[in-house]
């Protein structure tokens, strides 16, 4: 367990934030600690059943929300975007 | 016995020189420090300023303005002022005299290694007197600003702010070693002459002065108005040398030199005269937005004096007139939020008031910014004060030092302008900042980030480690200048309703 620092593009936000999770925590487990950070602060808070998924800034596709973020291959510091798809 | 008059003898000084016999012209004028450009002395002996003044002249001018400034001040009760003023007016004066006041005191140390330094006599002649002006305003506004101390221990940091790890100072010195003092001679004086002081000084000590008249700080605005006077005549050192470069086919070396230093020193007069233009002035008072600033005397200015040097505009031109209507009103926020890692008392400037003429003056704001403020404004109506202080740091861009920010809102648009470089990620907050780090990496690739150093445990732990490292006590941590009653005019607003 490890803590692990990600640059956040959080919908709505009106720049990048630090966000720490933990490298044992999936990919959703992780969505649902930056949502608490940043939704509710930065920007309104959308239902909480909505659904978000993260992505590698310049990517397309979505990382897998059942992956551990160690082995998401997501680097230290990445700069990524949490997003809604609904 | 009658003296000469100034024009009589004055263009003797410009090939005033001489020549070395103990040591070589270039243990003299070791290139790095000097002209690292190769250009011929006699190209630098035809090196002409507009205007022209003798010591004697100098020092009495001087002295009337400064028996203008210090008489207005003295004439006016300042201690009922600063008490009886709005939070807003507090917030602007420690935000301009706190991280102003040491910017010019150094600049000292910048213009005294042109005078040293320069190769052209006329040059050196200027760079005297600049070394003068700007002694005189780091001593005049660290003065100014010192009347209020006993008020508000902020003020303190006019003089102390330099010496601490703030991540506003890094941002503010790491802007200003750049261009001003870890140059030679030469690209010192483009940089800081040509680019900072010529294309963004009016907008500090003109545009503000106009809103401190207007707002009644009659010592504030005739501080800057005589500060300004001395800016025009030393800003004149960049245009000559920027002839002399391009005549002797150094056109390349100049262009970059001037787009570098004036994107860098933007991004601080964004920060600094953005938010206090456009947020910190009490909105009767305010003359002009930021963007009307820029846009009516900074931008087409800046294009004219370029052109007219032989030098084209900036290839980023158009992302800084997109820059003018952003990136303040989302540093604002942050410095907003984030205000105890601030040593004033930021305000938020955001009634339903001030939002219609943000709304006025940057179209679209309410969709954007504005979002971000709805969350702070409910957070703060239903007594959830906590949320007002984030737990997540912002991104701090590698080059400018302020957080990476782009578009809030419905208009959500923003990039890390990332690049990874001998094994280490460096983040950036446009694609200048990163421009300006690849022309030279070794030269940037140490410096750390207050988020670098909270990462790699330079910030010692502990709730209080970041503020002890960036030398606040507990009282010099900023607190929102109106302890959030400014919502009271939210609360109007909706009673009316």
């Amino acid at each position: 367990m490890a803590d692990f620092a990600l640059a956040v593009n959080f919908e709505g936000d009106y720049g990048f934030k630090v966000c720490f999770v933990d490298d044992e925590d999936t990919v959703a487990e992780a969505i649902k600690k930056i949502r608490g950070q940043i939704a509710g602060v930065f920007i309104k808070p959308l239902p909480a059943e909505t659904p978000f998924e993260l992505r590698i800034q310049g990517e397309k596709l979505p990382i897998s929300p059942k992956l551990m973020v160690r082995d998401s291959g997501l680097i230290f510091m990445e700069s990524v975007e949490v997003y809604s798809t609904s | 016995m009658a003296l000469r008059q100034m024009h009589e003898w004055y263009d003797l000084t410009h090939e005033t020189n001489w020549t070395p016999r103990y040591v070589t012209e270039e243990e003299l004028f070791p290139p790095h420090l000097s002209d690292p450009f190769g250009i011929d002395i006699k190209a630098w002996e035809s090196f002409d300023e507009p205007y022209k003044i003798s010591y004697r002249d100098y020092v009495q001018s001087q002295r009337n303005k400064d028996v203008g400034a210090y008489s207005v001040k003295n004439a006016l009760s300042r201690a009922n002022f600063f008490r009886n003023t709005s939070p807003h007016w507090k917030a602007l004066l420690a935000l301009h005299f706190t991280p102003v006041s040491f910017a010019e005191f150094h600049s000292a140390s910048a213009f005294a290694r042109m005078t040293r330094f320069g190769r052209a006599p006329g040059m050196r002649n200027m760079a005297t007197f600049g070394t003068l002006d700007e002694v005189r305003h780091g001593q005049i506004q660290m003065y100014f600003a010192y009347e209020f101390i006993q008020q508000d221990r902020a003020f303190d940091w006019a003089h102390k702010s330099p010496k601490t790890e703030n991540w506003v100072i890094i941002s503010l010195r790491h802007a200003l070693d750049d261009v001003e003092h870890t140059r030679d001679a030469v690209s010192a004086a483009i940089g800081t002459n040509f680019a900072f002081e010529q294309g963004f000084t009016n907008l500090q000590f003109v545009g503000l002065s106009a809103d401190a008249a207007k707002f009644g700080d009659h010592t504030f605005a005739t501080m800057l108005q005589s500060i300004q006077s001395d800016e025009a005549r030393h800003a004149q050192i960049g245009t000559p040398l920027i002839r002399i470069m391009v005549e002797n086919g150094r056109t390349e070396e100049a262009q970059q030199i001037v787009d570098i230093a004036f994107w860098r020193i933007w991004k601080q007069f964004s920060a600094l005269s953005g938010i206090s233009m456009d947020y910190y002035t009490p909105l009767e008072h305010r003359e002009h937005s930021l963007k009307e600033f820029m846009n009516e005397w900074v931008a087409g200015q800046y294009i004219r004096n370029l052109e007219a040097c032989g030098l084209k505009r900036p290839w980023y031109w158009d992302m800084f007139l997109r820059d003018i209507e952003t990136f303040h009103h989302a540093q604002q926020i942050g410095i907003y939020l984030y205000r105890a890692t601030e040593w004033w008392r930021p305000i938020a400037g955001v009634s339903p008031a001030e939002r219609d003429w943000l709304e006025e003056k940057y179209p679209g704001w309410n969709d954007t910014y504005g979002k971000c403020w709805d969350m702070v404004v409910d957070n703060i109506r239903n007594g959830r004060i906590e949320k007002t202080t984030p737990e997540a740091p912002p991104l701090i861009c590698n080059m400018c030092g302020l957080e990476v920010t782009g578009v809030a809102g419905n208009q959500w648009s923003t990039k890390d302008h990332y690049l990874d470089y001998e094994g280490r990620r460096y983040h950036f907050c446009s694609e200048v900042d990163k421009w300006i780090f690849e022309l030279e990496p070794d030269r940037y690739k140490g410096h750390k980030s207050i988020i670098d150093r909270l990462l790699d445990g330079t910030v010692p732990p502990g709730p209080d480690g970041l503020y002890e490292y960036m030398g606040q006590s507990p009282s010099e941590r900023g607190v929102c200048g109106y302890n959030f009653n400014w919502i009271d005019g939210y609360e109007s607003l909706q009673a009316a309703e």
